[in-house]
């Protein structure tokens, strides 16, 4: 098949060449005494008649071959191709965790690889195609491409991870990447149990949904908790089957790396089974539970959990006879408390504790963290304590202060707190009012010079707050503020997940260990910790600051299993439909092959004319 | 034809008094028909020692100057004024080829020719002169004595004059049906043929001579002055060639009469037979004689 047929009338140009080595030269003649040294000097001696026999030549046969090429060239030669697709490809290959099992050889994902190499390949000429990686967050691995060897590399730079694919997002992506005026298809390479059926955004494109998988065994760990007491530990874990058969396994229990207990297991396919512990030691710090029998999938069979995540606040309380403080700060589990009275308290005791709490009493000088409840009339620092004046209803200050004191009234209603009366005070620049009742401050909060303070100007026997929801809550808060730890918002992270810090100040960096014994170290302005790809325990600890902690979490992947989409491994979703054992046949330019004939045949005349 | 040859062949009295103090060398010694200043190898016959040379294959080895060897470690041939008359066949290229360049080939050959006859006939050799081309048939038998000086120069300029259509060294083979017995055979060509030159000399050696070859040609030749496209047409078989040239080509022109040269000048050196080049432009009063000179010809 030729694309421009019209070209071949060049071919007219092998007449002059021919005619070349025909037609001689209209000479200049010469008598001499002998042509015998001439003769042999020369390779090529002409005829006399003015056309010449065409003799066979070299130099001849090349350019009429080099001129067949470029006639040939210019009219495009063509081949036919047929292809599955026709127009520009997206590519979405699940990343997931679902993607590992073994139900099919090699694997999920390897089949899925090896598929997308086969679609690429086999894109038309002049359409280009796009690689989407489908984790949780879904990652572009090549951008309208039709380099065969990029797009190839795009797809072999795919790995899966151990969390849930993001069709929402791969999709969006891939709206995102369509061409207008151009034919799209979007091909989804997924596990079988991913659950896409549907379209969760409208597109304009084909959607290919292609299902991989077979038959399936795999006992997976779904849940994994516990829960501290005042003696006992109690601990839950709940494991489904997510097979076509009955497993069975055993399930070990492993309390701060000892093996504490095996549980024989047999489940049913498509159930799950809960299992408890209540007699785990109070002073466990991490549990580990494990299936010991692998089956296809093998990313869900460990799970973990930390009981006690964070470290040891001490506390002094010095108070005469306060009950609401001394029971506020006792609930929580992580503070060691210490009472002494004020005819006792020494000054040099203050270095000893991370904080220390002043009940109606006023230091001469103040410790690094302090909490001044209830003060007298007098004046230390900066701060001085005046008489008591009338107050009333509590109010919040209007706009809460940037940075740490502002969180201190989060989750907190004060609107139902009354207060006789309170002490007038005057605060230095770095304290913030936090509430006030009229124009006499109640709390207030601020750090300088790496001193945190936090106070209170009124009784709390004058005053109805010990008996609201929000004093236990603004106690913890005080804590939080005034002896801040990591901060890590919960002890179970999900895998994939970011972990923020709050590190406490004058902290220079946070390291943390990983799972595999490895650290990583992240520094201010401390961005949330993202590498959670492999389960199982992080310690991150602080570096600098005025006390050093640390904090132990979790990281589980518990993937929510629904039911296989439907019986068919391969169903099209979208606009247009075109079907998938149709073929489209699309002409493939070959002239750059002549180009290249030419290019060829040239450079051999011109090496043979060199050679002469 | 010129009353006087001297003139034609533009020689003043004082380059023919030069040449009467010269003699012609052989590099052994040649029996003759008569007695003569040739030193002749018959027994009794006496001996003067003229020059030496080097050896040559082919040489009688009783001739090598052993004390020479002894102190220079190189053989030399001792040579000797005969004392016997020799004859000297003068065989003239007079093929058409001959008639080109500036001045002729020709011409220079006849001049040549005309001093080796001179000098032969001042010695009491006998002098003969041949023409030949494609056949060897314009032969003028031996004469002697300086009178018949004009009567063989005469014949020289004949023969330079009426060209033969073309040269065949093959032709020299009937040599031995024109004249026997040893002598001196000086052959001037230019040797620009691709017939069989080696025959024509072998058969000249077989009829008891001592060859000598000069070759003559001419400065167009030597350095072609054309360039461009053209088409050379070859005086003597009418063949022609259609060049283009080039510095190139050029050079591959010279190669070829270089090798051409080297190729005469090894077979002659093979088969005991002087060979000398000489450019036809050349004045042969001055330099011709220092070549002949040297090339052991004139003593």
């Amino acid at each position: 098949m030729l694309l421009a047929p019209l070209a071949l009338a060049l071919s007219a140009l092998a007449v002059p060449i021919v005619a070349m080595y025909i037609l001689k030269l209209r000479r200049r003649e010469q008598l001499i005494s002998s042509t015998f040294l001439w003769q042999r000097a020369l390779d090529d001696i002409q005829a006399n008649a003015p056309w010449q026999r065409l003799r066979p030549s070299i130099l001849l046969a090349l350019q009429l071959l080099a001129l067949v090429a470029l006639v040939l060239a210019l009219a495009q030669p063509a081949y036919s191709r047929s292809h599955r697709y026709a127009g520009d490809l997206i590519l979405i290959v699940d990343e997931s965790y679902g993607m590992q099992a073994h139900d099919v050889a090699p694997s999920r994902f390897a089949v899925a690889v090896a598929r997308a190499h086969a679609l690429a390949s086999d894109l038309p000429g002049g359409n280009v195609a796009s690689v989407i990686g489908m984790g949780a967050q879904p990652q572009l691995k090549i951008a309208e491409s039709s380099d065969g060897g990029a797009i190839g590399r795009a797809i072999d730079s795919l790995r899966p991870a151990v969390d849930a694919p993001n069709f929402l997002g791969a999709l969006s992506l891939a709206a995102s990447l369509a061409r207008s005026g151009q034919t799209t298809r979007v091909v989804v390479l997924t596990s079988r149990e991913s659950g896409i059926s549907t379209l969760p955004l409208a597109v304009s494109f084909p959607v290919d949904i292609v299902r991989i998988g077979g038959r399936l065994r795999d006992l997976g760990i779904t849940t994994f908790s516990a829960s501290p007491g005042q003696s006992r530990t109690a601990a839950l874990v709940r494991v489904g089957n997510f097979g076509v058969q009955p497993e069975g396994s055993d399930l070990d229990l492993y309390v701060d790396g000892q093996l504490a207990d095996v549980r024989p297991l047999l489940i049913a396919p498509g159930t799950q089974q809960t299992i408890f512990w209540t007699n785990v030691p109070a002073g466990a710090r991490s549990l580990h539970a494990v299936l010991t029998r692998s089956d296809d999938v093998s990313a869900d069979k460990s799970a973990w959990a930390v009981v006690r995540s964070g470290t040891e606040r001490s506390v002094l309380l010095v108070t005469g006879s306060d009950y609401f403080v001394q029971t506020a700060l006792s609930l929580d589990p992580s503070v060691r408390l210490s009472v002494v009275a004020p005819s006792d308290f020494r000054a040099g005791q203050a270095g000893q504790y991370d904080l220390v709490v002043f009940d109606g009493v006023l230091p001469r000088m103040l410790p690094a963290a302090a909490l001044l409840l209830s003060p007298p009339r007098g004046v230390v620092g900066l701060l001085r304590f005046g008489a008591y004046l009338p107050a009333g209803a509590v109010s919040v200050a209007p706009s809460p202060p940037p940075g740490p004191p502002g969180l201190l009234l989060r989750y907190v209603d004060l609107s139902d707190v009354h207060v006789a009366r309170a002490r007038a005070v005057s605060l230095p620049a770095w304290l913030e009012p936090l509430a006030t009742a009229g124009s006499v401050p109640l709390l207030a909060a601020g750090e300088s010079t790496g001193h945190r303070l936090a106070l209170t100007t009124f009784a709390l026997q004058e005053s109805d707050w010990p008996l609201r929801v929000s004093f236990p809550i603004v106690m913890q808060n005080f804590l939080q503020y005034l002896v801040p730890g990591l901060g890590v918002g919960a002890a179970d992270v999900a895998a994939g997940a970011t972990v923020p810090f709050s590190p406490p100040p004058g902290t220079r960096e946070i390291d943390i260990t990983l799972p595999g014994g490895g650290t990583d170290r992240i520094g201010p302005p401390f961005a949330p910790f993202a590498d959670t790809s492999t389960p199982g325990l992080y310690t991150a600890a602080t570096i600098g600051g005025a006390r050093r902690s640390s904090v132990t979490f979790a990281v589980n992947f518990f993937p929510a299993r629904p039911a296989p989409a439907s019986g068919k491994s391969q169903v099209t979703l979208g606009a247009t439909h075109v079907g998938t054992s149709q073929s489209v046949t699309i002409p493939v330019s070959a002239a750059w092959i002549c180009a290249l004939a030419v290019l060829a045949v040239l450079s051999a005349e011109w090496w043979f004319a060199f050679r002469r | 034809m010129s009353a006087d040859p001297a003139a034609l062949f533009g020689f003043d009295g004082g380059f023919l008094r030069r040449l009467e103090r010269v003699a012609l060398l052989s590099r052994r010694p040649l029996p003759g028909p008569a007695a003569g200043p040739r030193r002749s190898p018959r027994r009794g016959a006496s001996v003067e020692f003229a020059d030496f040379r080097d050896y040559a294959p082919g040489d009688d080895f009783r001739r090598i100057d052993w004390k020479a060897f002894g102190r220079l470690d190189r053989l030399f041939l001792r040579l000797y004024s005969a004392e016997e008359m020799t004859t000297l066949t003068l065989l003239l290229d007079c093929s058409t080829s001959m008639s080109f360049g500036e001045p002729a080939k020709s011409l220079f050959a006849a001049r040549l020719a005309a001093v080796f006859s001179y000098v032969a006939l001042c010695n009491y050799d006998l002098v003969a002169v041949a023409g030949w081309g494609q056949t060897l048939e314009r032969y003028h038998p031996p004469r002697g004595g300086k009178a018949a000086i004009t009567e063989v120069w005469n014949s020289i300029a004949a023969l330079t004059l009426t060209p033969s259509a073309g040269t065949d060294f093959r032709s020299l083979q009937r040599f031995h049906h024109l004249r026997r017995g040893p002598g001196i055979a000086i052959v001037i060509s230019d040797v620009l043929s691709d017939s069989d030159w080696r025959c024509g000399l072998r058969a000249l050696r077989g009829a008891g001579q001592e060859v000598t070859l000069i070759q003559v040609l001419a400065p167009e030749e030597l350095n072609p002055p054309i360039r461009g496209d053209w088409k050379l047409r070859d005086a003597e078989s009418g063949r022609e060639v259609e060049i283009t040239v080039s510095p190139r080509l050029l050079k591959r022109y010279g190669d070829e009469l270089a090798a051409h040269t080297a190729a005469v000048r090894e077979y002659c050196r093979r088969q005991g037979i002087a060979f000398l080049q000489l450019r036809s432009d050349a004045p042969i009063q001055e330099a011709v004689l220092a070549d002949l000179h040297a090339g052991g010809l004139l003593g």
